[in-house]
């Protein structure tokens, strides 16, 4: 076999393989020809023959080809132009098409024609190329082809880019058409993609290497970068948020589009990336912060551009930090707004002066202000639900921020449990009358939402508890059904321990009425059933569990407290009778009989006022059993005698301030005015005279007394000195208990570490202040429950059991 | 190239029904004398890397559907016919002589042609004629040099089988026969190197038996005989 004369034979077939007059050519000719190179083990020159073949090919007669296409004024437009169009765009775009078409042709010839060359050279392929470890000679006519084609410069001129870059010029060109717009050819530079998809920019052919990666589509993520930038700036300059919103989602998904017609999908991600950084991540702040930013959007209820504003930043990062930012902001700042407008009512508090009317009037003001705040936390915590579910996609980073910054202006509310107490109050005694169980259910669970959201726990317990007591007692809760239903959600909220002593007073509540039905019975049974007895109802109260103010009347002088209220004979045998009865049923347990807390119903006769032509009257008077106390006095006094305050208070007892309070009711509140006082003021001092009001004429049979101030309603100043008194001892408990606890537990902790967990223990019920931990430690040191270990390093305790 | 399926090396792939449609035309030998043949095209082609591109490239045999062998023997091609039908490599099993020669050229054709299972089993074949005959092809020397390139399967089995059953007595014979062949000489010497003294001259039928034979196949990347069973 003669090498030169076989080469001859194949040569001539590549070139007619190259023309493409292939048709007629014998594939076993071939092939039996190259097998016979190689097997006389010139496979190595056959090799390097091929190759120079293809090279020759390649730079003279393709080249020519491509080069054709590009005239200079085409290569300067691609030079010379910037962003902005140009008079012969239209030029541009047709020569441009016409060398990617050419490149498109190019290349997918010198696939084919090499695919016909491999099937030729197969045996080279597989025992040469194999045992010498060569790339195929396909792979080298591709890396020959990027040489000599790709890498060639028009006319050899270097001072323009090679055909690369240029092919990239082009590309980057008519994606800039597309993007303002215009229709371009899109396949065309897909088949140019894949050339570059399928070419490697050096011998290595690994995936990273691809000259689609190193030299398109870099260059085509910085173009873009700087087409968005500046596109960005426009759209902030130019839209309102909610446009700039969908045009970045208009924008993202073209680009989506374009990778997939027109790229490839590798590039998405990248290219959203840079869609995203230009668009969003490096303009969500100013977009968020705009005139029609999110505050705008929130204000006029765009849940559309809301929800815009949230998918676009949930693209670039899922925790939101701009809008969550932004949304923690606004509410901050409209809560705040609801806090000035409470606390505005508050501050026109007059200087104390229970004794008159206006300041009265006031403090029901007060508390419809307080109930107006609570409604509106209620209402803007709604706005801001319906937000989250219709815009936010129940999203659970931003339902944080809502609670979180929720939570902060509310508790930044001085009064916020006592206001939260009086709205359960308030709907307890009022709101729920006439609504469905749903609506009421609803309530229910607005109360426990909003009672999340309070630190201080045990301040609203205490309030509770206060309000709670004066429904029970007074009668005023329009369902106890509803009440304990209210307990047990704060049971499953906060607990047992928080819901124990409300729980208590319903049981106490319970056993009082069996109690008062068995006296009842009790006394039936002892026969003498007389006509003109006193019928008791009787609330046996545990001292610990209710509110203190209702089992202490706290007197002002803790020598009044010593005194015994005297009750007139009739009923101080019942109360005997009932003590004895009780006392049978619970040995061991003391009663403290609270005249402050009960109501009687007296009946009264007035006598004919001939000078006014007034019959006699007869009224069922509802009064205090102090009022009562205070009215049985006159019984005894001839007509037109009076009594003075002090001399009542002798033959009572009645703490003063309690005195002063049902003389009040008695003498000076216009329709109740069973007593007549000298002089005839508001006041009511210690030298003022009371008479019976013979002349009394009621519009009713019955005729209820109220006491000033009786009903729930938002507290004084000094009412809350007392309030915050009682909380910060019942807090000072609280601490040390939790203090000991621990260090029972853990006998020697450093300080740090002890105020920590005391802190930890006690928050689900108050946020415990540092510095009284610290005198509760001090306060234990002194006991002698805790010591301190002198030689530690930093400052440390020790447990004494 | 871009056609090209993978070939079966293993039994553990077979051909489909699908495949015996078409047939292509095979003609053998030199005019006047040439003998045809009619293969079905698909079975050929899931055989043979060759037959694959002939059939679906572009050149004239795709169109024509005759494929001209003009310088393969009858014999080879018609055993060829046989294997790829019956699966049995038919060489004739004398008892005056070995067919190793027959086993030689027929792997020889499927290098040629790319039909790795064939070369596969003649490798068997060889090694299978060793047991029943217990005498190494020296005698084809020659011919194996000739019809194969250096990493031949067949080239490096039959040294390795001289390296593992001969000694140096043997190899004195050989010279004064003078049936060898300086480049299997070289060849030859290497694998007595590789082998080392314990197992040099020392295989014995049991052995052969037992020899690993893929290392003397051709096969995908990953892929063994017995690998599927």
């Amino acid at each position: 076999m003669d090498f030169e004369q076989t080469w001859a034979i194949l040569a001539s077939a590549f070139t007619q393989i190259h023309e493409k007059q292939a048709s007629k050519l014998s594939f076993e000719e071939l092939y039996r020809n190259a097998y016979k190179i190689v097997l006389k083990k010139k496979g190595d020159e056959l090799y390097l023959r091929v190759a120079e073949f293809e090279r020759d090919w390649l730079s003279s007669e393709i080249e020519r080809r491509i080069h054709k296409e590009l005239p200079p004024q085409l290569m300067n437009a691609l030079q010379g132009r910037s962003s902005a169009g140009s008079v012969g765009d239209d030029q541009v775009r047709t020569q441009g098409e016409r060398f990617l078409r050419q490149l498109k042709l190019a290349w997918e010839d010198h696939q084919t024609c090499m695919s016909m060359l491999t099937d030729v050279l197969m045996y080279m392929d597989r025992v040469y190329c194999a045992d010498t470890r060569r790339p195929s000679i396909f792979t080298t006519a591709m890396s020959l082809f990027r040489d000599c084609i790709l890498r060639s410069h028009v006319r050899g001129d270097d001072s323009w880019p090679d055909i690369c870059g240029t092919l990239n010029h082009v590309i980057l060109d008519q994606i800039r058409m597309e993007r303002d717009g215009d229709f371009i050819d899109k396949h065309l530079i897909k088949a140019n993609v894949y050339m570059l998809e399928g070419l490697y920019d050096s011998h290595h052919e690994v995936e990273e290497e691809k000259l689609y990666l190193t030299s398109f589509e870099y260059e085509f993520l910085a173009s873009s970068a700087e087409f968005y930038r500046a596109l960005g700036d426009r759209l902030l300059k130019e839209s309102d948020a909610g446009q700039y919103c969908r045009e970045t989602r208009k924008r993202i998904d073209e680009e989506n589009d374009r990778c997939r017609s027109t790229l490839l999908e590798s590039t998405t991600p990248k290219i959203q990336k840079v869609v995203e950084d230009e668009l969003i991540r490096y303009r969500m702040k100013d977009l968020i912060e705009s005139e029609s930013g999110v505050r705008f959007m929130i204000t006029n209820e765009r849940h559309d551009d809301l929800a815009l504003v949230f998918d676009l930043e949930a693209r670039v990062d899922p925790r939101k930090p701009e809008l969550t930012k932004a949304l923690q902001k606004i509410i901050l700042e409209m809560g705040t707004n609801l806090n000035d407008a409470a606390q505005l009512g508050a501050a026109a508090e007059a200087p104390e002066d229970r004794a008159k009317a206006p300041a009265d009037k006031l403090v029901n003001q007060q508390t419809v202000a307080a109930l107006k705040w609570v409604e509106d936390v209620l209402e803007l915590k709604d706005k801001f639900d319906a937000m989250w579910k219709q815009s936010f996609q129940s999203d659970q980073t931003i339902h944080t921020a809502i609670m979180r910054s929720s939570a902060e202006f509310i508790n930044s509310h001085p009064r916020c449990a006592e206001y939260m107490s009086l709205f359960i109050d308030d709907n307890m005694k009022k709101g729920i009358k006439g609504k469905t169980e749903l609506e009421i259910e609803a309530l229910l669970n607005k109360a426990i939402v909003l009672l999340r959201y309070v630190q201080e726990k045990d301040v609203f317990e205490l309030y509770y508890k206060k309000h709670l007591g004066k429904r029970l007692l007074m009668g005023r809760s329009l369902s106890i059904d509803v009440e304990k239903q209210m307990i047990f959600r704060m049971k499953m909220e906060l607990g047992n321990n928080f819901t124990a002593k409300l729980e208590g007073m319903f049981k106490d509540m319970t056993l009082s009425e069996e109690l008062t039905a068995g006296y009842k019975g009790y006394v039936a049974r002892l026969g003498d059933a007389d006509p003109r007895r006193i019928d008791l109802a009787i609330n046996v109260l545990t001292s610990m569990t209710w509110p203190v103010e209702t089992t202490n009347s706290a007197p002002d002088d803790a020598r009044e407290s010593r005194l015994k209220t005297i009750y007139p004979p009739a009923m101080e045998r019942i109360r005997q009778g009932f003590e004895n009865y009780y006392k049978e049923k619970y040995s061991g347990r003391m009663l403290d009989w609270k005249g402050n807390m009960g109501t009687v119903d007296v009946k009264v006769t007035f006598p004919k006022v001939p000078s006014k032509g007034f019959k006699e009257r007869r009224h069922e008077l509802n009064v205090s059993t102090y009022a009562m106390l205070i009215l049985l006095l006159f019984n005894d006094l001839p007509s037109g005698a009076s009594l003075s305050l002090e001399e009542i208070q002798a033959r009572t007892n009645i703490p003063t301030n309690e005195l002063v309070r049902n003389l009040q009711s008695l003498a000076v509140a216009p329709k109740t005015r069973i007593l007549l006082k000298e002089p005839m003021s508001k006041d009511v001092k210690d030298t003022d005279k009371f008479f019976f009001n013979e002349g009394f004429m009621g519009k009713f049979h019955k005729v209820k007394i109220g006491i000033v101030s009786a009903g729930n309603r938002i507290e004084n100043d000094r009412e809350r000195v007392e309030t915050e008194k009682k909380n910060n001892d019942s807090r000072g408990y609280a601490i040390e208990a939790a203090v000991v606890r621990i260090m029972k537990q853990r006998k020697e902790l450093s300080h740090q570490q002890l105020v920590t967990e005391t802190i930890t223990q006690l928050n689900s019920q108050f946020k415990p202040d540092v510095n009284m931990i610290k005198k509760r430690i001090e306060s234990l040191i002194e006991r002698e429950y805790l010591e301190r270990i002198e030689d530690s390093p930093s400052s440390s305790y020790r447990y004494l059991a | 190239m871009a056609h090209k399926r993978t070939l079966p090396s293993t039994r553990d792939t077979s051909p489909t029904s699908d495949l015996y449609t078409d047939v292509v035309e095979v003609r053998v030998g030199k005019d006047p004398n040439t003998s045809s043949s009619y293969l079905h095209s698909g079975l050929v082609s899931f055989h043979s890397g060759y037959f694959q591109a002939a059939l679906n490239g572009n050149f004239a045999e795709s169109k024509s559907r005759v494929i001209e062998l003009p310088e393969e023997s009858t014999e080879v091609f018609t055993r060829f016919r046989m294997w790829l039908y019956t699966n049995k490599i038919d060489v004739p099993a004398r008892t005056d002589r070995s067919s190793y020669s027959e086993i030689i050229a027929l792997w020889s054709f499927a290098d040629r042609r790319e039909i790795p299972l064939l070369m596969n089993e003649c490798i068997n074949a060889v090694r299978d004629e060793l047991v029943r005959t217990w005498k190494v092809p020296t005698k084809y020397l020659r011919q194996i040099y000739d019809t194969t390139t250096p990493h031949a399967g067949t080239r490096r089995l039959v040294i390795q089988l001289m390296a593992g059953t001969w000694d140096a007595s043997k190899m004195e014979g050989e010279r004064e026969r003078g049936q060898m062949i300086e480049a299997a000489l070289w060849d030859i010497v290497i694998a007595v190197w590789k082998l080392k003294d314990e197992k040099c001259g020392r295989m014995l039928k049991a052995d052969v038996v037992k020899m690993d034979l893929c290392e003397y196949h051709v096969h995908e990347e990953g892929v063994r005989c017995g690998s599927q069973v």
